[in-house]
């Protein structure tokens, strides 16, 4: 085995070994787990189809058949993405006689019922957002819209999904006067940056200090890319 | 104190034991499930236990097979290795300094080495390798082949454990002691649980009893009998964005990545006047400098002068000793302020492209670690003594590093 897919089993062996000590009610989810881990650790589903009267069987039988000619490799990587959904900290929780320090983190996560769409933006979890039905284009109560947050963070995928299935304002302010371009230009997201210049984002707006996404750029090369558009 | 280590694109591997304990939800199933059989029987044998019970009972049961990362958790743990060991049990107080036990002579040292289980057998370990760090960390003045103890399959000759000593004199409260530091023991993943470590340090103990040293000391970041000190570690972002990434850091709930950037940037270049790295001609002037800032504390190394070449002359990429005189692990101000002069060593740090400066609570570290926006981390740092026993030792009092 080399080195990448050990880690690949080792985290599979984490989420999998979480996921046997919670109770996932949501049964569609149950299905799908199943469905990735036969497929993460058999392969190919070659059983035949259970029974018309065998109801759980078949729904089983269907959530593996489902996963196709997928890889075991990339089957792991599902089935870890989701557990992550589920819980994001199944990683950073340490067991065992050597241990790394990485920076503390006291925060008590949210329950589902609790998140808005922000925190959704910020956990990157597009399935939820997907669920959302609204304004998209309002101040959360940190003054900032999802737009922000995605750029801010750097999701692509997200970003793009509010902008053309929410109908996000790619110049919308946020109480600082800042838009998303701002953020994309401080935190260096090249792609995020080129994106929004192609959907529209102008780089002359001015937030509350009179200063522009443009003016914000220090790199040269993100500069050359905002100004050709 | 502290190191700059870089963190890299992927979860870095490590080579050492990393136990999980995956039984106890299916023993908790089966516990559950005979209960409720018994609940059928008119008359039971036993009270039944209710879940609350069953959970307290289960709790204490993996807690005894966790590694302990708190006193409170190593208090529940029998250590079947540890208490075999001259180290203090858990429970007791030590009020005075000394040797647990008297020196062997040479008729009550084994003569050969430890049995390995079949399959595998003992190596030393040749660095002539490009091992530079490891070379650097693992052959200073005094070094001895005999100690850098691996361990093989027989069949593929895979290496798939090791552990490390090096001779060091150092002072602990008002009294010097020839020692051994320990180092680097890893146990290969596929041998975890099958009781190694235990062998691996049984036996460099008999390899360095054969040398006439009867102490050492060590660090952990579980809690094993007794530690004389615990240090906390802390972390300062030099490349946030990355190490978000790798989730070796995390953004709060309401935090931008924005706010976290601006907040880590540090200026362009070093500000204290003078600051530059150690040469040979600082040695004499700055081995002075740190050997009075020691006696401050009441665990420290003491460097000959040989040593303290070996450790402090800066060799590209490992060392970065800067004088004025602010090092990745022994730093003595006398004129700069700490804060200005340990930002400088951030400043520095960057720019030989690390990603994070890490720093333990040790010494005068608290001086600075706030105000220059360490965060806390998640991890201790347990000091300990082999076959010797102290009064315990604050983080504030400890002046040693291991590597």
């Amino acid at each position: 085995m080399d080195f990448n897919s050990e880690n690949l089993s080792a985290q599979f062996d984490k989420a999998a070994s979480y996921i046997s000590g919670s109770n996932i009610s949501d049964v569609d989810t149950q299905l799908k787990l199943y469905g990735f881990y036969k497929q993460a650790t058999e392969g190919v589903c070659t059983l035949p189809k259970p029974p018309i009267y065998d109801l759980k069987g078949r729904k089983k039988w269907y959530a593996w058949s489902e996963m196709g000619s997928m890889s075991k490799n990339e089957a792991m990587d599902s089935y870890i993405n989701l557990v992550r959904t589920i819980n994001p900290n199944i990683e950073t929780e340490k067991t065992g006689w050597v241990t790394v320090s990485t920076f503390a983190n006291d925060e008590k996560p949210l329950s589902e019922n609790e998140k808005t769409i922000s925190d959704w933006v910020k956990e990157g979890n597009l399935n939820k957002i997907k669920t959302f039905i609204g304004n998209i284009n309002v101040h959360d109560c940190m003054g900032m819209a999802p737009i922000h947050w995605a750029s801010d963070r750097g999701d692509l995928d997200i970003l793009k999904f509010l902008v053309e299935n929410h109908s996000a304002n790619v110049n919308f302010q946020d109480n600082t006067g800042q838009t998303a371009l701002h953020y994309a230009v401080s935190c260096g997201h090249e792609e995020i940056c080129k994106y929004l210049v192609s959907v529209g984002a102008r780089i002359n707006i001015q937030d509350e200090d009179g200063i522009t996404a443009l003016e914000m750029c220090s790199d040269e090369k993100l500069k050359s890319l905002l100004s050709i558009n | 104190m502290s190191e700059t280590p870089k963190i890299p694109d992927e979860h870095q591997a490590n080579t050492k034991i990393n136990k999980t304990k995956k039984k106890r939800n299916r023993n908790r199933k089966n516990n559950a499930k005979a209960s409720a059989k018994n609940g059928a029987v008119e008359e039971t044998k036993l009270p039944p236990l209710s879940i609350q019970e069953i959970h307290k009972a289960m709790e204490a049961f993996s807690l005894q097979h966790k590694a302990a990362k708190t006193p409170e958790e190593a208090l529940q743990k029998q250590y079947r290795f540890w208490y075999t060991q001259p180290v203090p049990k858990m429970t007791e107080t030590i009020l005075n300094d000394g040797p647990i036990e008297e020196d062997k002579i040479i008729d009550q040292i084994r003569n050969e080495p430890f049995t390995l289980p079949d399959d595998f057998q003992w190596d030393t370990l040749s660095l002539d390798d490009p091992f530079v760090l490891k070379e650097l960390a693992l052959q200073p003045p005094g070094w001895l082949k005999e100690w850098h103890v691996g361990v093989r399959v027989i069949k593929s000759k895979k290496l798939v454990g090791f552990i490390s000593a090096i001779p060091a004199l150092l002072k602990v409260y008002n009294k010097s002691q020839k020692m051994v530091e320990i180092n680097f023991l890893c146990v290969h993943k596929r041998l975890r649980s099958k009781r190694v470590a235990p062998v691996l340090i049984r036996e460099i103990t008999r390899r360095v009893n054969q040398k006439g040293i009867f102490q050492a000391v060590y660090t952990a970041g579980i809690v094993l009998p007794k530690p004389i000190g615990t240090c906390r570690y802390w972390h300062r972002s030099l490349n946030p964005k990355k190490l978000i990434d790798v989730k070796f850091s995390h953004l709060s709930r309401n935090m931008t990545m924005q706010r976290t950037l601006k907040l880590h940037k540090l200026p362009d270049s070093t500000r204290t006047p003078g600051f530059r790295k150690l040469t040979e001609k600082d040695l004499p002037q700055a081995r002075k400098l740190l050997s009075n800032y020691m006696k401050n504390f009441d665990l420290s190394p003491m460097f000959s002068d040989e040593e303290f070449k070996h450790w402090f002359l800066p060799q590209e990429g490992i060392i970065d000793a800067y004088v004025v005189a602010a090092y990745s692990f022994y730093n003595v101000s006398t004129k700069t302020p700490w804060v200005e002069l340990m930002q400088d060593a951030l400043i520095s740090a960057r720019d030989a492209n690390f990603d994070v400066f890490n720093a333990l609570d040790l010494m005068d570290n608290k001086e600075f670690l706030e105000p220059l926006k360490f965060g806390v981390g998640d991890g201790n740092l347990q000091y300990y003594l082999y076959n010797w026993k102290c009064p315990e030792i604050n983080s504030n009092k400890i002046g040693l590093i291991l590597q």
